[in-house]
């Protein structure tokens, strides 16, 4: 690869043109000095913090350009594209086997918690336990352990607990059809969508039993799949949890396959991302989902919110679905926002080099939002999993809510004072700017082998650059908004 | 690589309806809206810059590259094709009065192969 290149000749700047790029800086500085006053009423009010919320944003901004030069002067060859992988031990195929009965077990608890149980949310083990434990603890853990929920997931293990039965019966079943390629993880996008925006939108997301109505109609669902595509190629691409885990769990460094157990080098898991159809909008649905979370707890979608909801509830419509029309609006066009904040940085690189096309450089690229989406979902979940995330020590002994003491944990009560909203804001900011710079760093590596000269690679990472600055500005934005 | 240096008209528009939009939101956005503004500068006068085909610091960036690249690449000698280590041979005799007579000599290879 040539190093030799003449310096950049800078364009002529036509008067008219600094005029507007001064008048734009000018009115984005008088934006950035406004809210000196409304940051007292911010973050700041809860969290004591030595200095405005806003100024953590420019920070983390300064954060990501130093990383962003360290990373182009100190790393010049590839490291993250193999997965450096390192055998550790055996791992006996065999250990499946009681994962999956555990996972079985724990499902049939939670259906029957949700029909048989108090319908309080509070009392009842599943509200917690699918939004807390499986939905955000999850996937934390599998940033620790790997996608250890492959093992334990209850309708795979159904699924393969029957084929096994099936085989010593002599009835041997095979899938159909064949998995449309088009299809991709498209199914995993639209069950992502469908649970966000139950329990973003929809009022009664917290009814126990309807829970386990939802919860029966998925392992359903999922079984069904696996009959006519097969359990490892449905699994794989149409499992929206297990797709979702699995997405953060290559983010790991332990790894299991071919029965052996790996240690592999961090982050060198993701890039190994398949490139198939509908991987690029997993990744922005998971931020954007997130996103909309942060944003319905904050004063812009709360000042805007009501307008819109009006505006439904002219059409005729009841209190409760205008509502939920207005936040589904609202969840559509925090995932705009995202897919629009991603778009502009391929856009960028396209602009670069001529060389790849948008959907090329798109999908190329989009495993580097996956280290920034993990880091949205530690961040915006992370007091919701310290604080509720007790209750399931209590709820563990009474899953029911009828007075039950089975492990002596049954008076065990939430404490708050566990961590304080200051440590909190430190926990979320060091998670957003760490995914960042880790997002940086994947982009950096995958853009020495995309471009051939040294030039169209920095340039390439200057745009990507904007997009994680872009992302940390926001995920702080929202975070801050969260606490006013 | 060359960069453009023509501003062009769409991209004039771009940044005037840009600086609009951004005046208007200003004006009339809830405070909230604003106070988005103060977390978003960073990125967006990164955006600006990279619009207008600036790229803050590259020439000292790729300078620094060059400089670590040097002495790992660029000073490490590429081991020379077996071909083109070989000195040609000169034709001789009538082949090389023939050459030096001829208004279009004979190719090279087939000179050094039948010398």
């Amino acid at each position: 690869m040539s190093m030799k290149h003449a310096p950049a000749r800078r364009p002529a700047v036509s008067p008219a043109m600094r005029l507007t790029a001064t008048l734009t800086g000018a009115l984005l500085a008088a934006g950035a000095l406004t809210p000196a006053a409304a940051s007292a009423h911010g973050i700041s009010g809860r969290a004591s913090l030595p200095v405005p919320a806003w100024l953590f944003a420019w920070a983390a901004a300064v954060v990501l350009v130093v990383s962003f030069v360290l990373l182009s002067t100190m790393w010049p060859n590839p490291r993250l594209q193999d997965a450096h992988e390192r055998k550790l031990c055996f791992w006996p195929p065999a250990l499946s086997v009681p994962a999956g009965a555990i996972g079985l077990a724990l499902f049939a608890l939670v259906v029957y918690a949700g029909y048989d149980g108090s319908p309080y949310y509070t009392a009842n083990l599943d509200p917690t336990f699918i939004f807390v434990t499986f939905w955000v603890g999850i996937p934390v853990s599998c940033i620790l352990l790997g996608d250890w929920f492959r093992a334990f997931s209850p309708w795979r293990a159904l699924a393969r607990g029957l084929r096994w039965l099936g085989g010593r019966a002599n009835i041997h079943w095979h899938p159909p059809l064949a998995y449309p390629s088009w299809l991709g993880r498209w199914p995993v996008v639209v069950g992502l969508v469908c649970f966000g925006w139950l329990e973003l939108v929809y009022h009664d997301h917290d009814n126990p039993s309807l829970l386990a109505s939802l919860s029966l109609a998925y392992f359903a669902l999922m079984l069904l799949g696996m009959a006519l595509f097969g359990i490892d190629e449905w699994s794989n691409r149409g499992d929206a949890f297990g797709g979702y885990f699995g997405l953060f769990a290559r983010l790991a460094c332990l790894d299991v396959h071919d029965r052996t157990l790996r240690l592999r080098r961090p982050l060198a898991g993701v890039t190994s991302l398949p490139r198939e159809s509908g991987t690029v909008a997993l990744v922005l649905v998971i931020i954007g989902i997130t996103t909309f979370d942060g944003a319905s707890n904050g004063v812009v979608w709360n000042t805007l919110q009501p307008h819109v909801q009006s505006l439904f509830s002219g059409l005729g419509l009841g209190e409760t679905p205008s509502d939920e029309l207005a936040d589904s609006l609202g969840l559509t066009l925090a995932i705009a926002i995202v897919v629009a904040f991603y778009r502009v940085g391929i856009l960028g690189m396209r602009s670069v080099s001529h060389r790849y096309g948008t959907t090329q450089l798109s999908r190329s690229f989009v495993h580097t939002l996956i280290p920034i989406g993990f880091a949205y979902v530690l961040a915006h979940y992370f007091s919701l999993l310290v604080w509720q995330g007790q209750a399931i020590g209590y709820l563990a002994s009474n899953p029911l809510g009828h007075g039950t003491d089975y492990f002596g944990t049954a008076g065990w009560r939430v404490n708050y004072n566990f961590i304080g909203s200051t440590g909190i804001w430190y926990v979320q900011v060091v998670a957003l700017v760490a995914g960042h710079v880790s997002g940086l760093a994947l982009a950096h590596d995958r853009a020495l082998v995309t471009y051939p000269s040294m030039q169209q690679a920095v340039r390439s990472q200057y745009w990507m650059l904007v997009v994680m600055v872009g992302f940390t500005s926001l995920g702080l934005w929202l975070l801050s908004a969260v606490n006013t | 690589m060359s960069r453009p240096t023509a501003i062009t008209l769409r991209r004039l528009l771009f940044v005037v309806a840009a600086t609009l939009l951004v005046a208007v939101v200003a004006v009339s956005a809830p405070s909230g809206l604003l106070h988005g503004l103060a977390y978003l500068l960073p990125p967006l006068l990164l955006l600006l810059a990279l619009s207008m085909r600036r790229y803050p610091g590259e020439r000292a960036l790729l300078a620094v590259m060059e400089g670590n690249r040097g002495p790992m690449l660029d000073t490490v000698a590429e081991p020379v094709p077996r071909q083109l280590r070989r000195c040609p041979a000169l034709p001789r005799g009538g082949r090389l009065i023939a050459t030096s007579l001829a208004v279009r000599p004979p190719p090279a290879r087939a000179a050094v192969s039948h010398a």
